[in-house]
């Protein structure tokens, strides 16, 4: 198998053009060929400048057919290739000199329709920065955010199935390609290794940026798979794209609630957790099409369940537990209580910020190759608490746990939606369907993990899971829970189910060290600086 | 007139003709008029193909029938041919009977000819079975349809009162069996309004029973309700159980891939040895070490 690659070289400089053949040239893999395409007049003297290098039969340059923009020559220089496979480089981008070696291996399946690679940044001084380490393929993720940048390598076939190129999308090429191949690809492989330098400023941070192209990539996408969401530029971060709930149909949703009455001081006030909880949903939602199923333990003093019948109102119907704490099965007995489809699964200690955070997260949960959709939560003074769950070296953790509220995340992990391997029940969507093909929570998990276990069985059995950054709701977390009184048993019980995950999640990066806060280990990134 | 038997108990199925079916019905009713009434004689007015005749006389009852229809009464089998007549129920009748059986009939006939036929039959007998059906408005022959309250105020006229006691739906579920009576009117209304009350009380705790049922079943509560509950229940750990098994079996395998690959490089480790010590080199190391444990001290 061989891979095609096209460099657009229109009004580079031949010195930047050189280091991308060059790098091209030292290919371990022997199986490329290279299409330089270029201006008329600067045709000659590139190639005298290429041929210097060394005269390689691999190497073509060439003119477009008749001036046009770089969007349109590149689609003209890929109509001229010839290989299974093809790529694109941008002028003065370097590859690793393995990398069409890697990317020919994670090819050779015949179902393998596009493949990616991690990259970084390169300097004018040689050096390089600011690794992009990607998760494995994350389609929710690529919706509104181009991650999977380059170096990107499509089956030719199903590049051209797609659409190809298409020159009205200049700069948002890249995206709308991974999109729309991504959305009809049997496979895609992410390799995960920097392979790909990318010479600064490139797309990711440079300021030459098409708004509207960009808009145009996402909201084509959008139409074409049905998913219910428009998309504008984030108001607070204006290089970023964000979805929002477009009106759709609304089921109805079921809310489930464990609880115990328990009362905890939240800025500066000793409340009664549940009815705060209960409240700001009634309060804030704007969904039209819900209930709140609250599983309320029998030793809940009175004052605690007058409050929270006060507070709930016709919305809400209380299920008595009597059985031993287990909150896998309080959730377990509300879901069996529940009358909706739709379920979400709520802590008592939360509090509902977005008014259409039911919308948003059913925007993701009524895909039906999605499993469980989790929120963005925030302690009390609004630092994170959770934006999806990492496993890393046989743990699980949150990643960015006590960070800054406007943190944005590695390649704005915390301010997008993402897929990840986990989310937490603290605030969980997931269809009934789900629930009953996996067995609801397991009652192995009576405290702990009983969510990750949860999700893990969702991805086990070929359903993605969600973080929505646009759902936001505050989580009074319990210093304690978090630091100490998480068990041993479950976390074995956890790793006996699934350990090779959580040795490997396919959405965390084996480069990241052992922390789950996509943090580089200390010796990579001196060696990258 | 079509002869009215078949309006009510023509089941739309079996055709009313003289089979098994109806022999069978009629002899149903026949046995219960025997036992539960006991009459020496019976006149079955509007007697059609005469078959209630027909099993009354097989159970000893001195039976007869008269039906306006000649065609009917022409076709009434032989062994009751001297026992039936043709007539109508609007001339008086010539003799008594202990009762007087009247079963779908006065809703054929038009309102002042059934108002003369009950005439008749309360002259004719001091007690009456009679049922005349108060639907099928839409049946053409229809022409007299009424609420039994109407058909009991009729017979009242001629001193005819519902006997409260007697439970006369084996024939059909409105018929009733009049009686005369002699009872003045705060003894009829006591009867009435007792059986009156005793329905609505039963009416009332059958309502009342709907209601809680109805209410389990929108809270999910009840018994039936709670072992839906658990099965449910019981089927989510099942599948647990399952999933956690098949995930456990999966990292079982995972290791034993491990170990295989392990155990591949040791033996090739092994081999690799073993060559290197079968060849020359492997000799001169031998020689080697050889000498230098006979050099140590």
């Amino acid at each position: 198998m061989r891979v095609s690659v096209v460099v657009v070289a229109l009004g580079a400089p031949a010195d930047l053009v050189c280091e991308s053949v060059d790098s091209v040239r030292a290919q371990t893999a022997a199986g490329w060929e290279l299409f330089v395409v270029t201006g008329p007049t600067e045709l000659a003297s590139l190639r005298g400048a290429i041929e210097r290098g060394g005269i390689d039969d691999r190497i073509e340059v060439r003119t477009p057919s008749e001036p046009r923009g770089p969007a349109g020559t590149l689609a003209e220089g890929i109509a001229a290739t010839s290989a299974e496979l093809v790529t694109w480089l941008d002028a003065g981008d370097r590859l690793d000199a393995d990398a069409l070696e890697r990317v020919l291996a994670a090819a050779a399946g015949d179902d393998v329709d596009f493949v990616y690679t991690d990259e970084d940044q390169l300097e004018d001084d040689g050096s390089r920065s600011n690794p992009r380490l990607k998760p494995d393929w994350s389609p929710e993720r690529l919706r509104v955010y181009p991650y999977t940048g380059r170096l990107a390598v499509f089956r030719r076939a199903a590049l051209d199935d797609a659409g190809g190129v298409r020159p009205e999308l200049s700069l948002a090429v890249d995206h709308d390609v991974a999109l729309r191949v991504g959305e009809r690809a049997r496979r895609v492989v992410h390799v995960a290794e920097v392979l790909y330098h990318r010479r600064v400023p490139y797309a990711g941070t440079t300021p030459a940026r098409a708004p509207a192209v960009e808009l145009r990539a996402v909201a084509e996408h959008l139409d074409r798979v049905g998913f219910p969401a428009v998309v504008e530029h984030d108001s607070e971060r204006p290089r970023l794209l964000r979805l929002r709930p477009a009106p759709a149909a609304t089921p109805p949703v079921s809310v489930v609630i464990p609880t115990r009455g328990t009362r905890r001081l939240v800025h500066g006030q000793q409340i009664n957790l549940v009815a705060n909880c209960v409240g700001s949903i009634v309060r804030r939602s704007t969904y039209p099409d819900y209930e709140i199923v609250c599983v309320v333990d029998d030793d809940t003093d009175d004052t605690a369940r007058a409050e929270l019948v006060a507070t709930g109102g016709e919305r809400l119907r209380i299920v008595p537990y009597r059985a031993p704490f287990n909150f896998a099965r309080k959730i377990n007995v509300g879901v069996l209580h529940a009358r909706s489809d739709v379920l979400i699964f709520l802590n008592d200690d939360t509090e509902v910020i977005t008014p259409e955070w039911i919308q948003s997260l059913l925007m993701f949960a009524r895909d039906p190759a999605v499993g469980a959709v989790g929120a963005k939560l925030r302690f009390a003074d609004r630092r994170l608490q959770h934006v999806g769950v990492v496993a890393v070296g046989g743990n699980v953790g949150h990643p960015y746990y006590g960070f800054p509220a406007d943190f944005d995340g590695h390649m704005d992990n915390a301010r997008t939606p993402t897929n990840c391997i986990a989310v937490t029940a603290a605030c969980l969507m997931t269809r009934r369907e789900c629930f009953d093909a996996v067995g609801g929570l397991s009652l192995e998990f009576p405290l702990n993990y009983n969510d990750v276990d949860y999700c893990l069985k969702l991805y086990q059995a070929g359903y993605r899971n969600v973080f929505d950054p646009y759902a936001e709701l505050f989580h009074f977390e319990t210093s304690s829970r978090a630091t100490g009184s998480v068990s041993e048993d479950e976390l074995e019980a956890l790793r006996a189910r699934w350990g090779r995950i959580l040795r490997r999640d396919p959405y965390y990066n084996p480069g990241f060290g052992d922390r789950p806060d996509f943090v580089l280990p200390v010796s990579v990134g001196a060696a990258a600086g | 007139m079509e002869h009215g038997r078949s309006a009510y108990l023509h089941d739309g199925v079996v055709p009313y003709e003289r089979n098994d079916y109806w022999l069978d019905e009629f002899g149903r009713i026949a046995r219960r008029i025997v036992t539960d009434i006991h009459p020496e004689s019976v006149l079955d007015a509007g007697c059609a193909l005469g078959m209630l005749v027909e099993q009354l006389r097989a159970l000893d009852v001195d039976a007869y029938g008269v039906d306006a229809s000649e065609d009917a009464i022409a076709a009434v089998h032989d062994s009751v041919k001297e026992h039936t007549w043709h007539g109508s129920l609007t001339e008086p009748l010539e003799r008594k009977y202990d009762l007087v059986v009247c079963i779908e009939v006065l809703e054929h006939m038009e309102p002042a000819d059934a108002e003369q036929a009950i005439e008749s039959m309360c002259a004719a007998s001091d007690r009456v079975l009679f049922s005349s059906s108060p639907y099928d408005y839409a049946e053409p022959t229809h022409v007299n349809v009424h609420a039994p309250e109407d058909w009991s105020a009729q017979f009242a006229r001629q001193g005819f009162v519902r006997n409260i006691d007697f439970d006369a739906s084996f024939v059909t579920p409105w018929t009733a069996l009049y009686e005369r009576s002699h009872a003045v009117l705060p003894e009829v209304v006591r009867s009435y309004d007792r059986a009156w009350w005793q329905l609505r009380s039963e009416v009332r705790q059958v309502r009342e029973k709907v209601l809680e049922l109805h209410a389990q079943l929108e809270e999910g509560a009840g018994p039936v309700a709670e072992e839906n509950l658990r099965l449910r229940e019981d089927l989510l750990i099942a599948r647990d159980e399952l999933v956690g098994h098949e995930a456990r079996l999966g990292e079982a395998l995972g290791r034993i891939e491990v170990l295989e690959s392990e155990l591949r490089r040791h033996e090739e480790a092994t081999a690799e040895a073993q060559r290197l010590l079968g060849s020359r080199t492997g000799r001169a190391l031998r020689a080697w070490h050889r000498i230098r444990a006979m050099l140590r001290p």
